[in-house]
């Protein structure tokens, strides 16, 4: 086995808020191998921004023992509060949120721009040529525009593109992306994901890739984690996970996929999971999804927590009482 | 069934004018749409293509720079200038990036019961009722009535957005991807709920999202843009099952096939 690339371990952030902690992560475990796409999947608020925040750094670190490894070594643990180093070589990440991370006042091309010439050191008319690659790849049929506006002049989907453009420019070895295509028509998506997997062949681009969208996961990852709760419940290769969810969260998560029948021109109806997603400053007792749980058994999955995920075949494994009963 | 709003030769260039030696942009090329009181209506087609550019012209949000828009057969700048309050409640809207929508700094609660305390509408334990009943309808919990916008997930923001554009029981909602940041279960749930208000309140619905599925679960009618115009306008049946024009065609060729358990399932 190859080490992973990105290793983390125990991995928690607690907010304070001025209604008490939110545990906005509870003790996360992950690892992406060279080259690897690894998708993080799960419901809403189950931590997955947060998770990515946290590698990346934005976030300073929580948790007891928690431990977040690149190559091998400690980019941070519990013990260290503060970045080892401000530009994390090697890693570049897309926001969830466009806005927020694309500076309002400064031009697309400006801000891509000084990305190239820190991570390529070149200036003058090889940043602009390097600019307008690296728009032009993303699909967007006139990068020459896109480079002079303004963040708010231009689409959604415009200004998604313009972040993950601005995420290749650092030439990244792992690529922590965060719902980076959710704006994107099934045209330009798809060619944005083919980029990325052709660059994953060329230079082993490794991902992070955080996404609501079943069709992406199966066309692009080779893993998949599924988080619950500020936890990941199961993690399995692509393939088999799909096929034979174990955990029942995610057997309820792969039901309420909407799906298109063409031939009869209609949606067919996805399952409405019932109940609300916990709220994290009240988590439930015992499995943090048992509320929820179509199969779950009282006096068991109400009194303790799950325990440690199981093995269930090569790469597989799953955090749910009625597969360690 | 009468006509809600209209899109008479529709136009909206950006950029023009001062700025034409840069090269203007026409986002909305002539448009001529008719969207009926209670009839749910999606928008699917290229990024940059005018979505929510006309989104905005039909609410007034923006103005046209060519053709006109009209509320219930008036133009909509007379009937905005006779009754803005009425028609301004009248048609609400979800925008596409919710993060910019939420004041980070109000609360949950707040942010959905604004359009109440604007209007002025019901007293305030109706409104906080009102409010508490809104998050439950969007699958919030009542423990984030006290959150922050800022300390909340993308989905939660998202479904902040919903619950707020519905507070005043509008007449029309433009929803600009409406769930594009939620994960498939809460999706399913917020699909159910627009589908569950049209039924009940006969809300009109324009909804925008590239995810195709989404749009189909909850529109009779699907628009198609390409460069600011419309390329197709169908039923929902017909132009999922015979697409005519090569860029619905290219759409729904390129949608990810479902993964395997779901065939294997459904
Ligand atoms: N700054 C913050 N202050 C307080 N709570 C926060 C903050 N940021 C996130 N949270 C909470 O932490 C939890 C995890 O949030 P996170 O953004 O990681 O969710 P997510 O899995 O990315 O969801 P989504 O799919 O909706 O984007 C949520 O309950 C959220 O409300
Ligand atoms: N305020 C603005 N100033 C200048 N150009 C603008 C402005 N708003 C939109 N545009 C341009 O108008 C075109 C259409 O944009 P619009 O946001 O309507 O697209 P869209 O179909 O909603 O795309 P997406 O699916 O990516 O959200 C784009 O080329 C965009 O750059
Ligand atoms: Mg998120
Ligand atoms: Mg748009």
């Amino acid at each position: 086995m190859t080490p992973p690339l990105l290793s983390v371990r125990g991995l928690g952030v607690t907010f304070a808020t001025p209604f008490g902690p939110v545990r906005g992560l509870d003790g996360a475990d992950f690892d992406v191998a060279p080259g690897e796409i690894l998708a993080l999947v799960g419901e809403s608020g189950s931590g997955k921004s947060v998770a990515s925040l946290a590698v990346m750094g934005v976030l300073g670190p929580g948790g007891d023992g928690a431990r977040v490894q690149v190559e091998g070594s400690a980019i941070w643990d519990a013990k260290v509060d503060l970045l080892r180093a401000p530009h994390r070589p090697g890693l570049a990440m897309v926001f969830q949120e466009p806005m927020t991370a694309l500076n309002p006042v400064l031009r697309i091309g400006r801000t891509i721009g000084e990305a190239v010439a820190r991570h390529d050191g070149v200036r003058g008319e090889a940043v602009t040529a390097r600019v307008t690659t690296l728009l032009a790849e993303m699909g967007l049929p006139d990068p020459a525009r896109v480079a002079r506006a303004y963040p708010h002049e231009l689409s959604g989907g415009m200004r998604q593109r313009a972040l993950i453009a601005l995420a290749m420019a650092c030439r990244p070895r792992l690529l922590i992306a965060d719902e980076p295509t959710t704006a994107l028509d099934s045209t330009v998506q798809a060619r944005v994901l083919g980029l990325l997997a052709g660059l994953r062949r060329s230079h082993g681009l490794a991902m992070l890739l955080v996404t609501h969208d079943f069709g992406v996961v199966a066309q692009i990852a080779d893993r998949v984690a599924v988080m619950y709760g500020g936890r990941v419940v199961e993690t399995g290769p692509v393939a088999a996970l799909l096929a034979h969810p174990a955990h029942p969260y995610t057997r309820a998560l792969l039901a309420a996929v909407p799906r298109l029948d063409l031939a009869r021109g209609e949606a067919l109806p996805a399952e409405e999971m019932p109940g609300t997603p916990p709220d994290p400053r009240h988590p439930p007792p015992g499995c943090r999804f048992h509320p929820r749980c179509a199969v779950a058994r009282p006096g068991l999955c109400d009194s303790g927590p799950p325990p440690a995920p199981q093995a269930l075949g090569p790469g597989r494994a799953a955090a749910c009482h009625l597969l360690a009963a | 069934m009468t006509p809600l709003l209209q899109a008479v030769g529709l136009t909206r260039r950006f950029g023009a004018g001062l700025l034409a030696r840069r090269g203007g942009v026409t986002a909305v090329a002539d448009v001529n749409l008719t969207l009926m009181e209670g009839e749910a209506v999606g928008i699917v087609g290229e990024s940059g293509s005018g979505k929510s550019t006309l989104g905005r012209l039909l609410l007034g949000l923006i103005p046209p720079s060519a053709g006109e828009v009209r509320y219930r057969g008036r133009p909509l700048g007379a009937a905005l200038a006779a009754d803005r309050r009425g028609v301004r409640r009248a048609l609400q809207i979800v925008q596409q990036d919710p993060t910019a929508a939420l004041d980070p700094r109000w609360d949950v609660a707040r942010l959905v019961r604004e359009g109440l305390d604007i209007h002025g509408l019901g007293t305030p334990s109706e409104r906080a009722a009102r409010v508490a009943g809104l998050l439950a309808d969007v699958g919030l919990d009542a423990g984030f009535a006290a959150r922050r916008a800022h300390e909340l997930s993308g989905g939660q923001k998202q479904r902040v957005a919903i619950a707020r554009a519905l507070a005043l029981a509008p007449e029309f909602l433009f929803a600009d991807e409406p769930v594009s940041a939620l994960d498939v279960s809460v999706r399913a749930q917020v699909l159910g709920l627009l589908n569950r208000l049209r039924a009940a309140r006969g809300i009109g619905l324009l909804m925008v999202s590239h995810d195709i599925a989404a749009v189909a679960a909850c529109c009779e009618r699907i628009l198609v843009m390409q460069r600011g115009r419309i390329v197709e306008d169908a039923p929902r049946a017909t132009l999922l099952r015979t697409p005519l024009h090569p860029h619905t065609r290219a759409l729904l060729a390129a949608v990810p096939p479902p993964p395997v358990a779901l065939l294997a399932t459904g």
